[in-house]
């Protein structure tokens, strides 16, 4: 089912091209006409001929074969064989002489590819899978800078234009757009008779027999004649020489077709130079000239300062080929008009280089920036993201403030309470259920977060996440455990409506008194065991991941209660931000900052929390913390206890609740 | 501006269609041609030539009946063959353009809207993807898709299009089914047919968390209407990134950070001091590789970074899209980085980036840009991405809080192994990516060096590495197999 398409790399260059087309062109003359001729005229003619045919055939071939096909596996070379190697085949790849030369292994034989005409997009892409493909090859740094450079040579040549005052970007404007699609077509040549080249094909040669067919038929059928007597002359003037021919038949018809054809290329001639064939962009404004046989003619004007706005207009399928952009003045003037096709990749970034030197006046449309800008590739996230711009517009959303209310539990804002790293709280008044089943009016902490609005599918990973927490969350009781009422989305934002404790967090308290004595400490200690027992013991189970000082809140009894869970905002907690600011770091052990928590990580937390509350001092990042080095009071048992309840290595560290309650109570009994 | 990607879809009949008309392309592409221009001419020569009253009106007819059948022979396998190879479907933002034999079913309109889509069904087993058809009913008509014509990836693609611009009520559940089971099979396979799914959830994920405040929507304006937003970039938490329009003409990248509101107002002052005084030491840098800050204002008790655009895939990006990368390649981006941070480290005070990361790092070609600033952003927080992806370019001294320049030396070392490997670097621990990829000795023990646990046994200072790489891109060695 792992299909793979096979990426082509034109090694042609435009000479190759036009030597392409041209042979496709002719094809029926040396294809039919000259072996057609062999077997009439005499033995050198003959030969001529056929050697004529041949080798224009294989000079076709080989151009038509002239690209390296990377498949899965292997690599197809040029030529009309199309040599195959396979990537682990490839021994080295070398450059000599602007030749690129891939030595297989084993095999004294060298394929050597001339990059000349290559171009700098297929230049980077050729080594950007050579360096996917090739890892295991020996290829030269020179095959790196060849191709590299030219790609960016190019590029510099693109980029380097910076609009001085006196230079001018001049863009050759298509405006014949039945010329410019039978241009396309021939251009399209790269898939032998493709639809485009097909019908140019038809056009050249049918048009060229139907001329003959249709001019004799009105010739010769009388009354046919007068029908076709139009269609006919005109295809008489066309083909003068022809019509000379013709009209030594009827010198009427062939007149009159001639005339005929001589005023309407004239009236077109005429109508095509009412139009600008070119658009001049300076300093000045922006100016349409017109190009007549003494010079170009400025038409229309617009100075910079007189530009309005400048849009794009561009829809659906092939925008780049239809689209255009259109430049308004402030005064009541026509716009001015620039096909897409005028620019090429090099004018692009011109012109945006132009708008930002002189442009500054003129309200942009951000698509034309956007389609200006050189797109490096455009890639499955540009893509994706650009689903971003036309996202609906919703109602705007603010903060809620004071008296705010929510539907839920007929929820009413007090007051915002505080802010983490998880979102904004609030103190809130709300209808709960107690336990007789009455409703009964209560204070609750409304946690908040905001989830992504307009990206649909990034809000529906949150609001997963953000439920299957608060479900973990909502099953947790434990009298030491923040109580979660409920949680419940509504609009963009999510919320957990928690029980509401009075009290000061630990931090709050250090802050406020400083350092604890350690009996006091020792009493904490055990609670908070008590906490991480009942999370540990659930299955799975549960790790804190954040048991700092922050999160541990003492109320007026004297209790410990654990406020705060990773919920849905896991990674947002813990940016460095809230590391720099409040240091949560000290508190990280190492195994967690590597991504792989387990319940022993939270002893290191609780440790260094402990370490905190003694010394009113930081604990220090991935150390043993040692609380006796600042307070030498600490006593050594207690200083030991917290020395390996901070050990970094995981299996120096205590490892269950039991051990640490243990040693607690021997230390206990010691003193 | 809507962008197209192009899949290839070619169906069974298509396929065999095509080899007919290639088959047979010399008899109505060059016979029928040539003939119908003889005919033509023998016609021409008999009314020409032929003594007036021996005209035969019967003859003249015949040569202009076989010329004028041969002609339509050869426009007709012209179209068949054309329409046979048409093999695309564009996709972009507007609609879907399908191929030509495909529309027969939907009055020949190539081109789909999303809106025009009332829905879409999935017929056929989701574990044999060539089974699988894929039925869009449309208010007039209808068009299926058979996958197998399509190569993985593009399925993929066709499937994250039509969940970003198909309304949510025309979405198929089983869509979603296949998405995943697409997701898991591949990813048993490396790199090269990593999942598009895969890597765009990944980029949700790095990109878009949850905030604890309501960024700026699009339209929305700044600087008394100065600073347009265009689009979100990132967010999460309590900061995020904007493309945004500058004075209507320069497009510009705008960071915002909010500090936490009620939040110890001593703490917030000395923060709030300490990005202003960031922003400006940011805005006195000058290398053509970093990224350029142009402004620094706050607004509404936000703080903002106003930066230059940078277009260009980031070196996650980049792994992610062709795993890893090669070694000449890598040795050229550590060489133009390990510039950066000589430039950077030579400021007076020396500068320490604290955040470099394959993240910040956006190759264009082949040239490496710099486009964020880990200082800035410990002020207040970063919305790139989440420390789960960084940290393992932390060095254990800066987890410490003590940043030096050798930091940063460590964070090169770490995020060249990911260019190699194509793996987060180990948190904490010295980086070797010999051990997953075959690397040049010298490579890896500079690798090996910069993430060295202690910092006195790290290179002295980014000159010396840059010197270090240039003599190993100077005495280039392959180590194979």
């Amino acid at each position: 089912m792992n299909k793979y398409r096979a990426t082509k790399i034109e090694l042609n260059g435009s000479m190759e091209q036009f030597q392409q087309r041209l042979l496709l062109l002719s094809m029926p003359i040396w294809l039919i006409m000259l072996p057609g001729l062999c077997f009439t005229t005499s033995p050198e003619f003959t030969l001529l001929a056929l050697s004529i045919a041949a080798s224009c055939l294989y000079g076709l071939l080989q151009l038509r074969c002239n690209q390296i096909i990377f498949e899965k596996e292997k690599l197809k070379l040029p030529g009309i064989f199309r040599p195959i190697c396979k990537y682990s085949d490839i021994e080295s790849l070398t450059l000599n002489k602007q030749k690129l030369c891939l030595k297989t292994v084993g095999s004294d034989q060298i394929y050597k590819l001339s990059l000349l005409g290559l171009s700098s997009e297929s230049a980077e892409m050729l080594w950007s899978l050579f360096a996917q493909k090739l890892k295991n090859a020996k290829i030269s740094q020179a095959v790196r800078t060849a191709l590299l450079t030219k790609a960016e040579m190019e590029a510099i040549g693109a980029a380097q234009i910076v609009p001085v005052d006196e230079r001018q970007l001049t863009l050759v404007m298509v405006n014949d757009y039945r010329l410019t699609k039978v241009l396309s077509y021939m251009s399209k040549y790269d898939v032998i008779f493709d639809v485009g080249f097909f019908r140019a094909w038809t056009i050249f040669w049918t048009g060229f027999g139907l001329i003959a067919l249709g001019f004799m038929i009105g010739e010769k059928i009388p009354t046919l004649s007068l029908a076709l007597h139009g269609l006919g002359a005109i295809y008489t003037g066309t083909f003068w020489l022809l019509g000379e021919f013709f009209s030594k038949l009827d010198p009427a018809i062939g007149f009159f077709g001639f005339v005929l054809t001589v005023i309407l290329s004239l009236f077109y001639l005429i109508k095509k130079w009412m139009q600008p064939d070119s658009v001049v962009i300076s300093k000045a404004g922006i100016t349409p000239q017109l190009h007549v046989p003494t010079g170009p003619v400025a038409q229309d004007s617009i100075s910079w300062s007189d530009i309005s706005s400048i849009n794009l207009f561009a829809h659906g399928k092939e925008a780049s080929k239809g689209g255009f952009i259109e430049v308004n003045s402030k005064s009541d003037r026509l716009p001015i008009i620039i096909p897409l096709q005028a620019f090429n990749e090099g004018k692009r970034a011109q012109f945006l280089e132009a708008l930002k030197a002189w442009g500054s006046g003129a309200v942009i449309d951000p698509a034309v920036l956007e389609l200006f800008t050189p797109a490096s590739e455009i890639t499955y996230t540009e893509l994706w993201l650009s689903s971003l711009e036309a996202a609906p517009q919703l109602n705007q959303l603010t903060p809620l403030q004071a008296g705010d209310k929510l539907a839920h539990h007929q929820l009413v804002i007090d007051k915002q309470l505080g802010s983490g790293g998880q979102g904004v709280t609030y103190l809130a008044q709300g209808q709960l259920t107690a336990s007789d089943g009455s409703l009964q009016l209560s204070t609750v902490v409304l946690k908040e977060i905001i989830l992504p609005i307009f990206i649909d599918s990034a809000r529906k990973r949150i609001t997963e996440r953000f439920e299957r927490d608060a479900r973990l969350l909502k099953s947790l009781d434990h009298p030491q455990i923040v109580k979660l009422h409920d949680y419940f989305i509504e609009g963009h934002r999510a919320f957990l409506m928690l029980e509401y404790i009075e009290g000061q967090t630990l931090r709050e308290k250090v802050l406020a008194q400083g350092a604890i004595s350690e009996q006091e400490v020792k009493a904490h200690a055990g609670q908070m065991l008590d906490i991480l027992s009942y999370l540990h013991e659930r299955t799975p189970a549960v790790v804190h991941r954040d048991f700092t000082p922050d999160n541990l809140l003492l109320n007026e009894h004297g209790q410990i209660k654990l406020l705060d869970f990773d919920v849905a905002l896991e990674s947002a907690e813990n940016t460095k931000a809230q590391a720099t600011i409040v240091g949560k770091q000290n508190y990280l052990p190492p195994e967690q900052f590597r991504g792989h928590p387990c319940p022993q990580s939270d002893f290191y937390a609780m440790g260094a929390t402990l370490h905190f509350m003694l010394t009113a001092t930081e604990p220090e990042a991935l150390r043993c913390s040692h609380p006796q080095k600042v307070i030498p009071s600490v006593s050594s048992a207690f200083d030991q206890f917290i020395a390996t309840t901070t050990e970094p290595e995981l299996n120096q560290r205590f490892a269950t609740i039991s051990e640490m309650r243990n040693y607690l109570s021997r230390t206990e009994g010691a003193n | 501006m809507s962008q197209e990607k192009t899949i290839f879809y070619q169906s069974m009949p298509a396929r065999l269609g095509t080899l007919l008309c290639n088959l047979t392309m010399p008899l109505w592409g060059l016979l029928a041609p040539a003939l119908a221009v003889m005919a033509a001419l023998v016609g021409a020569t008999l009314v020409l030539f032929s003594p007036a009253n021996g005209f035969q009106p019967s003859s003249l007819l015949t040569s202009i009946s076989i010329s004028f059948y041969l002609t339509i022979l050869f426009v007709l396998g012209t179209i068949l063959s054309g329409s046979l190879k048409d093999n695309q479907i564009l996709v972009s933002e507007d609609g879907l353009t399908v191929p030509v034999l495909t529309s027969l079913s939907n009055r020949l309109h190539r081109f789909i809207e999303w809106r025009e889509i009332k829905s879409i069904t999935l017929a056929g087993e989701i574990d044999h993807i060539d089974s699988l058809k894929l039925t869009m009913l449309l208010e007039q008509g209808k068009i299926s898709l058979g996958l197998g014509g399509m190569t993985s990836n593009d399925v993929e693609y066709l499937l994250v299009s039509i969940s970003n611009w198909l309304p949510s009520q025309a979405q198929d559940l089983r869509l979603q089914e296949l998405k995943e089971s697409l997701w898991n099979s591949d990813n048993l396979e490396p790199a090269e047919s990593l999942s598009f799914t895969k890597m765009w959830e990944d980029e949700l994920n790095d990109r878009f968390s949850a905030t604890a405040y309501i960024p700026l929507s699009p339209h929305q304006k700044l600087l008394d209407g100065n600073i347009k937003v265009i689009k979100q970039l990132a967010f999460g938490g309590w900061s995020a990134i904007y493309l945004v329009q500058e004075s209507n003409t320069k497009l510009k990248v705008l960071k915002e950070c909010v500090l936490p509101p009620l939040a110890n107002s001593e703490l917030k002052l000395k923060a709030e001091a300490m990005f202003a005084r960031e922003a400006h030491l940011l805005m006195k840098l000058d290398h053509p590789k970093i990224v350029r800050v142009y402004e620094h204002f706050k607004q509404d008790n936000r703080q903002y970074l106003l930066l230059d655009y940078v277009s260009g895939q980031n070196l996650r990006q980049m792994v992610r899209l062709q795993g890893p990368l090669h070694q000449l390649d890598v040795l050229d981006y550590a060489e133009q980085m390990a510039d950066i941070l000589v430039y950077l480290h030579r400021l007076e005070p020396p500068m320490v980036h604290r955040d470099l990361t394959p993240d910040n790092i956006v190759v264009n070609v082949d040239k490496v840009m710099l486009i964020d600033f880990g200082a800035a952003n410990e002020v207040v927080g970063t919305a790139t991405g989440t420390l789960i992806g960084k940290q393992g370019y932390i060095a254990p001294e800066q987890f410490r809080g003590h940043a030096t320049t050798s930091s940063d030396l460590y964070a090169l070392g770490a995020t060249i192994h990911f260019m190699l490997s194509g793996r987060e670097p180990e948190a904490l621990s010295p980086s070797s990516p010999k051990d997953f990829v075959i690397v040049n000795e010298m490579l890896n023990e500079l690798v090996q060096q910069l993430t060295d646990q202690d910092q006195s046994k790290r290179p002295e200072s980014a000159k010396t590495v840059k010197e270090q790489i240039v003599a190993i891109r100077q005495g280039w060695q392959w180590q194979l197999r």
